[in-house]
């Protein structure tokens, strides 16, 4: 069996997914199909942090506390690890990360430390793609060693 | 704790030839230590566990003096780290044949060379004979996978199929662990511990001094449309990529 093309998510497109954004939503869901099913060609990858700032920012979205029965749900996300890789933080993602914002510094970008994690994930697992809807984010690509683009199904994959 | 597996592990593109010269080795290198140190009669070895991946084995002693198997436990350590810095170990001269031996099969292909205990991780990445900088680094944390090895026989030591990075993972417990060890085989499970990493890939190489094991219920597929749309922006509220980014650059 060929491995599955890697994607990463960033937080952005999860919250997305939460908030069920209606233009959104066709291209998230084709995905997560793909990823959890058995025959898929892609998988999905984000980082522990996602899912700390997934909760947080659905707090500040609505400026109140998180109704835990809302809460739990959002935890269902991440627990069907056949179509989310969850990768945690570790020494080598942060060296990268590191590599990353000393690059940002000299090319004048404003990479923020979590920005860097997040890339820097992408890059150990050796992503495809790095997909969010960043516009910041969008003009890193190929810079960071993939491509980052916006969510899209890729040509040929389509469900 | 109680000592009775040693592991060698290669890594890297494995050609069976190599794969079984490197056993060969291997097995040299315990009977020469087991007879420098006294012990050749008293420890018995079995296989313990094979894995692919990184063509990692591990053979277990047996003996009635559980400090015999031990013995040649800490020598092989010892072996190992000589051979890491580049100097011939400080025993006789068929555990040197045969140590030097295994790292001989270092090539293009078999990339690193594992010596893993218990207590220890010493990976030889080079012939050299300069001394190599530090390629495992070990630090708290935690390791997601499925339990698949866990022998009929009383053992310390389980395996970890981590995913992610497509390894065995190996697992030391402490001996008031080993009875709790039965539930979780066959079970998806996070290990926390002190984590031992290769450096440059960042992948597991093995838990010791393990804090918990948490295991993981069975999730249905497809779990994650539960939180599909769960909770829908209020009129007004920035888009997800708006609270994102004012959150990071907080």
């Amino acid at each position: 069996m060929p491995d599955r093309i890697r994607i990463y998510w960033d937080a952005n497109v999860w919250l997305s997914y939460v908030n069920g954004i209606a233009d959104r939503l066709p291209i998230l869901d084709a995905l997560l199909a793909d990823s959890g099913s058995p025959n898929g060609s892609i998988r999905l990858f984000t980082s522990e942090l996602t899912k700390v700032e997934v909760a947080y920012a659905k707090q500040e979205q609505d400026q109140r506390i998180l109704d835990p029965a809302v809460e739990e749900r959002i935890d269902k996300l991440w627990e069907d690890r056949t179509a989310i890789q969850i990768v945690e933080y570790f020494d080598a993602i942060g060296r990268q990360a590191r590599q990353y914002i000393r690059m940002s510094i000299t090319r004048g970008w404003r990479l923020r430390s979590v920005d860097a994690i997040h890339l820097a994930t992408a890059k150990h697992i050796d992503a495809a793609e790095f997909q969010t809807y960043e516009e910041r984010l969008l003009g890193y690509s190929n810079d960071v060693g993939f491509p980052v683009l916006r969510p899209h199904v890729l040509q040929g994959r389509m469900l | 704790m109680a000592k009775d597996t040693l592991t060698l592990a290669l890594n890297g593109e494995v050609p069976f030839d190599e794969y079984s010269d490197a056993i060969s080795h291997l097995r040299a290198l315990v009977n020469a230590l087991s007879v420098e140190l006294g012990v050749a009669d008293s420890v018995e070895w079995f296989i313990h566990d094979l894995h692919t991946g990184s063509a990692v084995s591990t053979i277990r002693g047996e003996s009635e003096k559980p400090e015999a198997t031990e013995r040649v436990i800490d020598a092989y350590t010892n072996v190992a780290r000589a051979l890491q810095v580049g100097n011939p170990p400080a025993y006789g001269v068929p555990v040197v044949r045969a140590a030097i031996a295994i790292t001989r099969i270092l090539n293009s292909r078999i990339t690193s060379i594992r010596f893993e205990t218990a207590d220890e991780d010493i990976v030889i990445t080079s012939t050299s004979t300069v001394a190599i900088s530090e390629t495992v680094r070990t630090a708290l944390g935690a390791v997601e996978g499925r339990v698949q090895t866990l022998t009929e026989r009383k053992s310390l030591r389980f395996i970890l199929y981590d995913d992610l990075h497509d390894r065995a993972v190996s697992c030391y417990v402490r001996e008031d662990q080993q009875e709790t060890m039965r539930d979780w085989w066959g079970k998806r499970a996070i290990v926390e511990g002190e984590v031992s990493r290769e450096i440059d890939s960042g992948s597991p190489i093995a838990v010791r001094k393990i804090t918990r094991v948490q295991t993981l219920s069975e999730v249905e597929r497809g779990s994650y449309l539960s939180a599909r749309a769960v909770a829908p922006m209020r009129p007004g509220s920035p888009l997800p990529e708006e609270v994102i980014r004012r959150l990071r650059d907080a």
